[in-house]
């Protein structure tokens, strides 16, 4: 007998007891929607929390300030800065050649006057009535780096896009938000604006002494972002602070380094580059304790969660094999005609692991679609509150490996319960077996 | 038997076909890209704003959005355009462009230049065709450097309500200042000899007048010199504000065409 045939004879068998079969399919189904659906959270979960700390930059980034290490705080993610030191060109060249970084990137600020548009959108908290009230102007940060890959800057985009390299275009960060009266699930609304900014140099021309002299640029906000580079409300490529730096001083050249994001090649190696940063002669701060801290007590969640889908896929296990082992009992009599008239062993073996496997697999992949439509539905509903409370939302990511695993998981798992069952069968002599 | 037969076959696809929706469903939504490739943009103009900020405004309660120039910059202009703004010190006099203010401005290679300027230099009693004169010279070093010029005649002070109160009522003015106020009609004759100095500059040197009066005539037939000027000093009101950006718009028109 081929397998094909083992799978119709096994396939005839579960259509004669429909309702044991619903049942066993259903315990499976369960199992495996819960198992799915657990995962599926928990891996949104973790990346979405570690995200959060890195803010949307990679886990082993570290930041280097422009001052000297601390003494005895290197140990430190966040240690106090020791007294200034400027971070030159030079000095990010050389840390960018030390062992184990990866990539550097220097990140420049200067200082500007942000102009809001007058007219604000409708939802702004600053409009009552019949009208808005204008925001001002108000004193922050040109914070500029390059944005060409924004995985490797601890940058989150909450809407909109990139500033493009040379377009007078930017992003601003939740402090404009605030200034605008904007919450952050309405960050959508500023793409498209435009921000005038402003930036003073003292001339001595003036017959009153010492004046001011503005110089205005307007821009076009294309993003809103959440972002750890530096403090600064206006985040945009190195050549608008620079020229915004070049009009304060009067000077033509580079915005002073804000700070530089190295990172690591991997999470581990964390610890001893930013050793070498300090040996470099500069202070510097990473979240990789808190992300591995954190990352163990997401792994002790999956643990749990995983222990509780293993869990219904246990009992789910022990209903096929029930299911099955009653099988064998009613089945007695067909199965010693079947091996009266030549069926082998392994014949009568095919046929009642064709009926697990059978059972698993479609519990299996219904399960798997029930798991991700139960955690899309909780991950909607997250979302709603996150999104409510003012921060971004989430959406429920479901990697193919669970998918697959899913389907062919339970499967494998209805193969080993059903298989003491089929051995029993295969086993049973046909004499016996006729006999009752 | 047959028709029976291929109708669970096909709600057997259906089932299978939605499964795979669902399944293609969850696993399209892990993944997201940002990013738009943009035109770059031309070349945008700068903009230089020069004069005193008794005759360039500023003086309004929101002033950087009510601001003539302000007004100017982001209602006339490209939104990549330049607006460098020399014009926010008191006292300033034409003198004083030419010996600081005007090489710091022509550093920064203007395309348009806006020059109000002469109401600190009459306060002072320098005579017009002196002031004239230097206008004149600062002019021609913003021809030299090819910039499109508009020269602005100066506010016809005389017509403004704190003006006649501190002319005729010196007990009720309000301004702290220690010019003495001629009559409104002397002011008048005075402020018309510097906006034909700045008439004559503005020709020699092939640059735009801006006729301020002309805008503040015809706009205080229609609405009264309160609607326009601040009751207590020389300020504008926003309206005025507005009278005054609309001149230099109307101006830049003209030059253009």
């Amino acid at each position: 007998m081929r397998w094909s045939d083992a799978l119709l004879v096994a396939a005839r068998e579960l259509r004669r007891r429909p309702a044991r079969c619903a049942l066993t399919v259903a315990a499976v189904v369960l199992a495996a929607a819960l198992l799915v659906a657990l995962l599926a959270v928990v891996t949104t979960a973790r990346s979405r929390v570690l995200d959060q700390i890195s803010k949307g930059g990679p886990l082993a980034a570290i930041s280097v300030e422009p001052a000297e290490p601390n003494a005895g705080q290197e140990s430190l993610d966040d240690p106090e800065p020791g007294p200034p030191r400027a971070l030159t060109g030079t000095a990010v060249a050389a840390i960018g050649h030390l062992p184990l970084v990866s990539s550097i990137e220097a990140v420049e600020a200067a200082p500007v006057e942000v102009l809001p548009p007058a007219q604000l959108p409708a939802g702004s908290t600053l409009c009552a009535g019949s009208g808005c009230t204008s925001p001002g102007s108000y004193d922050s940060r040109i914070v500029g780096a390059d944005l060409a890959d924004l995985s490797t800057l601890p940058i989150t985009l909450l809407a909109g896009t990139t500033p493009a390299a040379g377009a007078a275009e930017v992003d601003v960060g939740e402090g404009y938000l605030r200034e605008v009266g904007l919450a952050q699930s309405r960050a959508g609304e500023l793409i498209g604006t435009d921000i005038e900014l402003g930036s003073e140099r003292f001339s001595s021309y003036s017959p009153s002494g010492p004046g001011a002299v503005y110089r205005w640029v307007t821009a076009e906000i294309v993003g809103v972002v959440d972002q750890q580079v530096g403090s600064g409300d206006v985040v945009g490529w190195p050549s608008l602070a620079d020229s915004t730096w070049d009009w304060e001083t009067g000077s033509a050249g580079t915005a002073p380094y804000l700070a530089a994001v190295v990172v690591a090649d991997q999470l581990s190696e964390v610890p001893a580059v930013r050793a070498e940063i300090a040996v470099a002669g500069y202070s510097s701060s990473a979240s990789e304790g808190l992300i591995v801290s954190v990352g163990r007590y997401i792994h002790v969640v999956e643990i749990v969660l995983s222990g509780i889908g293993i869990v219904a896929l246990i009992i789910a296990a022990l209903g096929i094999a029930n299911a099955l082992f009653s099988s064998v009992r009613e089945r007695r009599n067909e199965i010693g005609i079947m091996k009266a008239i030549g069926a082998r062993d392994i014949d009568v073996l095919r046929i009642f692991v064709s009926e697990a496997v059978a059972i698993g697999l479609v519990g299996g992949l219904l399960g798997t679609a029930l798991g991700i439509a139960i955690a899309v539905l909780i991950g909607d509903e997250a979302s709603s509150y996150l999104v409510a409370q003012g921060l971004p939302g989430v959406v429920i990511s479901v990697p193919w490996l669970l998918l697959l695993g899913g389907a062919a998981g339970s499967a494998v798992v209805a193969f080993v319960a059903g298989l003491p069952a089929a051995v029993r069968a295969a086993h049973l002599p046909a004499r016996e077996a006729v006999a009752r | 038997v047959r028709g029976a037969g291929s109708g669970r076959h096909g709600a057997r696809w259906i089932v299978v076909m939605l499964l795979l929706s669902v399944v293609a469903g969850a696993c399209g939504q892990s993944s997201g890209a940002f990013g738009r490739v943009h035109a770059p943009t031309g070349p945008a103009t700068v903009l230089v704003a020069l004069g005193g900020d008794e005759s360039a405004g500023s003086q309004v309660s929101d002033g950087e959005y009510q601001d003539w120039i302000q007004l100017f910059y982001r209602g006339s202009l490209s939104a990549r355009a330049t607006l460098y703004d020399f014009s926010s010190e008191d006292g300033t006099t034409v003198e004083d462009l030419l010996e600081g203010e005007l090489s710091e401005a022509l550093a920064v290679h203007p395309d348009l230049v806006t020059v109000w300027i002469g109401l600190e230099d009459l306060l002072q009693g320098t005579p017009a065709p002196v002031f004239g004169r230097e206008l004149s010279e600062v002019l021609a070093q913003l021809k030299a450097v090819h910039a499109k010029v508009l020269v602005a005649e100066l506010l016809p002070l005389n017509r403004f309500p704190a003006y006649s109160k501190c002319s005729t009522e010196p007990l009720k003015c309000e301004l702290y200042s220690t010019f003495s106020f001629p009559s409104p009609a002397q002011m008048g004759a005075e402020i018309a000899g510097y906006d034909e100095a700045i008439e004559v500059a503005a020709r020699a040197n092939g640059d735009t007048v801006v006729g301020i009066a002309g805008a503040f005539t015809s706009r205080l037939a229609t609405t009264g010199s309160s609607a326009l000027a601040d009751g207590s000093d020389l300020g504008l009101t926003p309206a005025g504000e507005s009278v005054v950006a609309e001149a230099f718009a109307g101006a830049l028109g003209n030059a253009d065409r």
